[in-house]
Parts: structure tokens; C-alpha cells; sequence
């Protein structure tokens, strides 16, 4: 397995019960990878565990990011190392504007990391406010997003199509390496699954590594993987190429789960 | 916390009072504002301090204070500030270069030290001065409002204020007019061991419209001071108040203030109660709807760390048909730090279709705070909405891994959560760099 993100027979637990159960990955820069498995199989928490997410415990096996572990380091490292997730379900945050929190994550993300600032990163240093507006503005056309995104507050009645473009938005002004997406496409109409995924598309090249996790081959007729993984309660029980996808839209998860368990 | 009810100090205010009545005198303060004074120190000698008996007294112990007592200086007075230059750095500060785009008054220690009127609000006909000089200048408009809405009977404090009373403001606001600049109080203290006791009348006349905003600062220094004030707010029939009161003193100083408001009919107050400083605040809101359709807004956050205690009390008062009142109070505290929110919502008999809102928040950021909320409501009338909700929580775990997951340190990602807890209020406040100000107060207390 090589990549600039390894994950090496992950064991995670929440709550003490175990939800992954050995899994194995690897996804380098440039390169597309599909996650895709039935509901509860594990894949938020997949994704969770990648970010450093509390709440949820490794019991074994390894994160390796540019061949280091990563698994003692806290969310905040993680993201500023260039890892990021497009979340599920994002939460919202009344009284903080969108475009205040951008820019204070984004300072945070050119922070050069100084071993002697004490865990201190300087978020209000960085990219000049206007600047950062002109950035933001581009990006928010990419997207077909409204300039008014930028003043509301941040996921504060935005529709869930609007949620699911914020954090591609976030996305691309923050510039990961590697992103993971977490059902990005679900609860978006036809449209704007287009125009997010021309977004991906736009942002996808030898710079980022993706992660598309989804239930559905819709977002994959526009976002095309290079891998697709079939998890199943907490593993990865099997991988191909894009063909693989359309496998699991005419026959479901069904026949991969008698695959394995006849195995 | 430290109980005194064994040991309560017995404190005899007759040496100051008599001062204070002589000093007035020789500053040949208005014969009718003597008499109320005579009359305030008279009622102060039938109350004793306040006990934790009293409903109002029960959650905030000043025995601290009490100790101090004796030992404070009511009459501590510098030289008059031949203009804003001479006024403490960090008034200068505050006032952000834009002390020409407003009236001034500036308060330091016992007496005001610049009444600086605007000539626009001059030509205007607005009226600008420390509310000393008004007891003499102006008795027809001052006398019939000074003390007719803040009684001096209501606590001992309050006694003690308007028997040592100096310093305050004025404002008068012709009817009709609406004012082109705000007016800025501003209350200073040079030490430790001060007793002030400012009094301010607004009086906004029918139609008329201004923006007041008032601060309370000074340095962290050893010892105690006290501020006992208070402020009375007319807001005519159809006239438009907005007052900004934010008390930032220093550590060592204990806030005792009232401040009462009386809406007309048809008249708007928008208030605005900030609480950031000091090491115990002591504060009574009251706003008395008086006029069929007033309308009062009352926003107001108090932020505390260490051991800063935090108490306000407001009463929502509907005493006419169609009013409304809509209240909210967010709080966050740090380390161990306290707040108790009192707040009544009091609808006379005859006040139909009255809608009234109160809304208490509280974030916590430390397991050691703790904030009271403590509801009311006394409704006569069978006709109106009233809603009254308090809430009390713990920072969000899945906000702060939300920021943190977009590369946000933890200090950093609390940070933006207690601001947009607060931002809401803060938006409401007028004048930009007061809001900036206290943003960047907020964020020194997060660090
Ligand atoms: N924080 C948590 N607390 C308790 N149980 C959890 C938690 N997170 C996940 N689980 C459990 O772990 C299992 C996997 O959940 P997860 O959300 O990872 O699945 P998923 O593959 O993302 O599902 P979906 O397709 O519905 O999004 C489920 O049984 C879920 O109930
Ligand atoms: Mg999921």
C-alpha cells in the first residue's frame, strides 16, 4: 500500500463498540477514490477518525500521513497538515459569518508551522481582507454560490444544498491535499450536483488526493474514480475500478456481502 | 463565598451625607435639588444594608465591599480637563479620534471633569451638561423627572446615591428633534478606594430621537471602589431612544447601578446593556411601558472570568394597552466566574394585547461558573403573549470540531463561538469602534 495518506488495519471503537474492523487504505495526491457500503457500515466514521474526531477511538493499526502517524495528533494539526472532510451533516453557527470564519481558518492553514508558538497559530495574520475577499469571491462563482454566502452565518439556514456547496466552497479556498467527501452529493438536486462536482473537477489534479464516499453512482457519473472501495461493517471487502461502482447500482450491496461471506 | 450575617460592619454614613449636603451647598447646587437631597439622606437613615433576606440580595454578597466601606473617599475630585486632552489616556482611547463627531460628558472620579456639548447639537437645541449644573440651569425640565422614576427608597444604595449624588449627566432633546450626533458618557476612576455616586436624566421630548452611549472604565488596581449610580430615561410620546450602557471597569471595582426608563406612547427604546468589567455588578433594568404601542428592546451580555460576579435584574413593566417589550441576555463565564439573571415581566390589568419576550442564555466555559436564571411573571391582563425561556449549556463539542476540523486551534475555535454567541448583541450597539472594542475585549478574556 503507498499514498500520502496510509491507513494501515484501523481498529476503531465509539463507546466500546467496535465499528472498524481492520481497515485498510491508501490514496495519494491526484489520484480519485470512491468509498461506497450500505448505511451504518462505518464510513462517517471512517472519515471522522481520519480528522482526529474525539469521540472516536483507535484500538489499533495506524494513520500514516506522508509516512508519519498522525493518530496523536489533535484536529486542528490534521486539517492544518492539509487533510480535510467535507462534513455530512455540518453544523451551524449563528453569529459567526461565513466569510470571518473562512478567513480565520484559512490564516490558520498558511500559518508556517513554529515549533516554539505553543499550539498559538495567528488567524488573523495572513492573507490581507481583501485579498482574501477576491479569492473568496472567485471561488463563490465556481460554485454558483450567492455573494451574500459570505456575510450570513456560517450553515445558518442554509438549505442543505446550500451546506453541501459551503463546504466545497471551504474546500477550495482552504486547498487540501488530501480532501475526503462525505456524502457530498446527498440532498442536492440534478443541478447542483453538477455544478458541485465541476467544482471538485476543478479543484481535482496532481496537488489533491480525493475521497468520495457515497451510497449512490449519481455523483460518479460526474466525478470519475480512479478506485472504488465496497466497505461493509467496518472493512473494506472489496475494490476495483470505476466499473465496480456500476456493479453496486444494478445489483446492490447484497451479492458483495454473500461474496465475502462465502469466502 | 463569605457570609456576614454574623458579622455585618455597622456603618454610619452621617459624616459623609453632612458633607456632601455642605459641598452641594457651597457649589450652590438648585434649592429644590438640596431638598431632595435632604430628603434621600433622610430615607437612607430608616434603611440598613441590604440582607440575604431580601429576594433582590439573596445571590450577590457584597460583604466584601462592606468591609471597604469606611474606608472609601466619596469625594475624591481631580481638575477640570480644559478639553479632551487632558482627559485619562484611555478615555482618549476609547473615544477612537471621534470625539468630535459626538457631545461629551466625562466623569472622573467624584465629579464631572468636561461637559463638552457639539455645536451641531447645540444648534439643534440639544441640551448637554453634568446634571449638577442642570439642578441649577435647568429646574423646570429637571425637577418634575429627577427621581420620579428611580426612588431613593428602593435599596440602601440607592439611598446612598442620592445623598452623596455628584457628577452625571443631563440630556434634554427638543420635541421634534432628532439628534445628529450620539452623546458619550464616560466614567473614570483614578484609584482604588473611590465612592462615586453619579446621577443621569435623559429627557426626550415628543417625536425627538438621539443615541446615548455611556462607559464605565478605569484601571485594575489594589483595593475596592464603588460606583452607586443611576439613570433615568424619558422617552417622549412617538420619540426614539438608543442607549448603549457598557460597564468595563477594573477589577477592584464594585457596580451598584439602577437605571429605569419611561416609555410614551408610541415610543421606541432600544438598550443595550453590556457588563464586562469589574469584580462585582449589582444592576436593576427597569422599563416601564407607559404608552399604548411602546415598544422597548433590551439586549445585554455580561461576560465574567475569575471570580467576577455578575447580577441584573430587569423588569419588563406593561402598563399600557399594545406595548411591547422584547428581552435578551446572553451571558458566558469563564473559570469561576458567577451571573444571576433576575428578570420579571410584570402586565397591568388594563394592558391588552401586550406582547412581551424575555430570553436568558448562558454559555459556560468552565465546569467551576455557574449562571442563575431566575424568571418572573406576573400577568393581569388575559389577553397577551408573553414568553419567557432560559437556557444554560456547555461550548458545543461538535462546533469546536466542526472549526477545528477547518484548521482552527481550540483557543481560536472557542474564541469564534463565544463572539458569535455575543455578536448578535454586539451588532445592535451603536458606533463601530465601541463594537470593535469590545470584540477585542471579548478576546483578551478568551486568551
Ligand atoms: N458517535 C457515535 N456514537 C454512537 N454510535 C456511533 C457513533 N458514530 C457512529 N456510530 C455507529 O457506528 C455505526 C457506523 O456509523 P457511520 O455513521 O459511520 O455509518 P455510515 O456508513 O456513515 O452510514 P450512513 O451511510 O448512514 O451515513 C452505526 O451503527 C452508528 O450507529
Ligand atoms: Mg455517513
Amino acid at each position: 500500500m503507498n499514498g500520502d495518506l496510509i491507513v494501515k488495519d484501523l481498529h476503531v471503537s465509539v463507546e466500546g463498540k467496535e465499528i472498524l474492523k481492520g481497515l485498510s487504505l491508501g490514496v495519494k495526491k491526484g489520484e480519485i477514490h470512491a468509498l461506497m457500503g450500505p448505511n451504518g457500515s462505518g464510513k462517517s466514521t471512517f472519515a471522522n477518525t481520519l480528522m482526529g474526531h474525539p469521540k472516536y477511538e483507535v484500538t489499533s493499526g495506524d494513520i500514516l500521513w506522508k509516512g508519519e502517524s498522525i493518530l496523536e495528533k489533535e484536529t486542528d494539526e490534521r486539517a492544518r497538515l492539509g487533510l480535510f472532510m467535507a462534513f455530512q451533516y455540518p453544523v451551524a453557527i449563528p453569529g459567526l459569518t461565513f466569510g470571518s470564519f473562512l478567513r480565520a481558518a484559512l490564516n490558520a492553514r498558511l500559518a508556517p508551522a513554529d515549533p516554539h508558538a505553543n499550539g498559538k497559530v495567528p488567524t488573523k495574520k495572513g492573507m490581507p481582507p481583501k485579498e482574501f475577499r477576491e479569492l473568496l469571491r472567485k471561488q463563490m462563482k465556481m460554485l454558483k454560490v450567492d455573494d451574500s454566502f459570505a456575510t450570513r452565518y456560517l450553515n445558518d439556514g442554509f438549505s442543505g444544498g446550500e451546506k453541501k456547496r459551503a463546504e466545497i466552497l471551504q474546500m477550495a479556498v482552504l486547498k487540501p491535499e488530501i480532501a475526503i467527501m462525505d456524502e457530498t452529493d446527498s440532498g442536492l438536486d440534478i443541478d447542483a450536483l453538477k455544478v458541485v462536482s465541476e467544482g471538485v473537477n476543478a479543484l481535482a489534479g496532481p496537488h489533491l488526493g480525493i475521497l468520495v464516499i457515497t451510497h449512490y453512482n449519481r455523483i460518479l457519473n460526474y466525478i470519475t474514480p480512479s478506485r472504488v472501495h465496497v466497505m461493509i461493517d467496518g472493512r473494506i471487502v472489496t475494490s476495483g475500478g470505476p466499473e465496480l461502482a456500476l456493479e453496486l447500482e444494478t445489483r446492490g450491496y447484497d451479492w458483495v456481502r454473500e461474496e465475502v461471506s462465502s469466502r | 463565598m463569605t457570609t456576614l450575617s454574623t458579622k455585618t460592619p455597622v456603618i454610619d454614613p452621617t459624616p459623609w451625607t453632612q458633607k456632601a449636603l455642605a459641598r452641594a451647598k457651597s457649589a450652590r447646587e438648585g434649592t429644590w435639588a438640596l431638598e431632595r437631597r435632604r430628603a434621600a439622606i433622610g430615607t437612607l437613615g430608616t434603611l440598613s444594608l441590604p440582607k440575604r433576606d431580601d429576594e433582590l440580595w439573596r445571590r450577590t454578597d457584597f460583604g466584601t465591599l462592606e468591609m471597604w466601606l469606611a474606608t472609601l473617599d466619596p469625594f475624591s475630585q481631580p481638575p477640570m480637563a480644559r478639553n479632551v486632552d487632558d482627559l485619562p489616556a484611555p478615555v482618549i482611547e476609547r473615544l477612537a479620534g471621534e470625539g468630535t463627531r459626538a457631545a461629551l460628558l466625562v466623569q472622573r472620579d467624584a465629579g464631572v471633569v468636561l461637559e463638552q456639548t457639539h455645536p451641531t447639537l447645540q444648534s439643534q437645541g440639544v441640551t448637554v451638561c453634568s446634571l449638577d449644573r442642570a439642578t441649577r440651569e435647568h429646574e423646570a425640565l429637571l425637577g418634575p423627572h429627577y427621581g420620579s422614576l428611580l426612588h431613593d427608597d428602593y435599596d440602601w444604595y440607592a439611598a446612598l446615591g442620592s445623598s452623596l449624588r455628584q457628577g452625571g449627566a443631563f440630556v434634554h432633546v427638543p420635541k421634534g428633534v432628532k439628534a445628529e450626533l450620539p452623546v458619550r458618557l464616560f466614567h473614570w476612576l483614578d484609584g482604588a478606594g473611590r465612592l462615586v455616586a453619579p446621577r443621569s436624566v435623559v429627557v426626550v421630548e415628543a417625536g425627538a430621537e438621539v443615541t446615548m452611549i455611556e462607559e464605565y472604565l478605569s484601571e485594575t488596581v489594589e483595593g475596592a471602589s464603588l460606583h452607586a449610580g443611576g439613570v433615568e430615561v424619558f422617552v417622549g410620546d412617538g420619540a426614539k431612544v438608543t442607549y448603549a450602557q457598557i460597564q468595563d471597569w477594573g477589577r477592584n471595582v464594585f457596580h451598584y447601578g439602577n437605571t429605569r426608563a419611561r416609555l410614551g406612547r408610541d415610543a421606541e427604546l432600544q438598550w443595550m446593556q453590556v457588563m464586562v468589567g469589574g469584580r462585582m455588578t449589582k444592576a436593576n433594568g427597569y422599563f416601564n411601558l407607559d404608552g399604548t404601542g411602546a415598544r422597548a428592546f433590551v439586549n445585554g451580555f455580561m461576560f465574567g472570568d475569575q471570580r467576577q460576579h455578575f447580577h441584573l435584574h430587569t423588569l419588563q413593566r406593561h402598563l399600557q394597552p399594545h406595548t411591547t417589550s422584547d428581552l435578551l441576555i446572553k451571558c458566558c463565564l469563564k473559570d469561576r466566574a458567577r451571573s444571576v439573571y433576575q428578570g420579571l415581566i410584570q402586565v397591568a390589568e388594563k394592558a391588552q394585547r401586550t406582547d412581551a419576550y424575555q430570553a436568558n442564555r448562558n454559555l459556560l466555559l468552565s465546569d467551576q461558573a455557574r449562571a442563575d436564571s431566575i424568571p418572573g411573571l406576573e400577568i393581569l391582563a388575559n389577553d397577551v403573549r408573553c414568553t419567557h425561556g432560559a437556557t444554560l449549556g456547555f461550548l458545543d463539542p461538535d462546533h469546536l470540531y466542526y472549526l477545528m476540523a477547518r484548521g482552527l486551534p481550540r483557543l481560536e475555535a472557542q474564541r469564534l463561538i463565544v463572539e458569535a454567541f455575543f455578536e448578535p448583541v454586539i451588532e445592535r450597539i451603536p458606533l463601530e469602534t465601541v463594537r470593535e472594542r469590545l470584540r477585542g475585549e471579548i478576546e483578551r478574556k478568551i486568551d
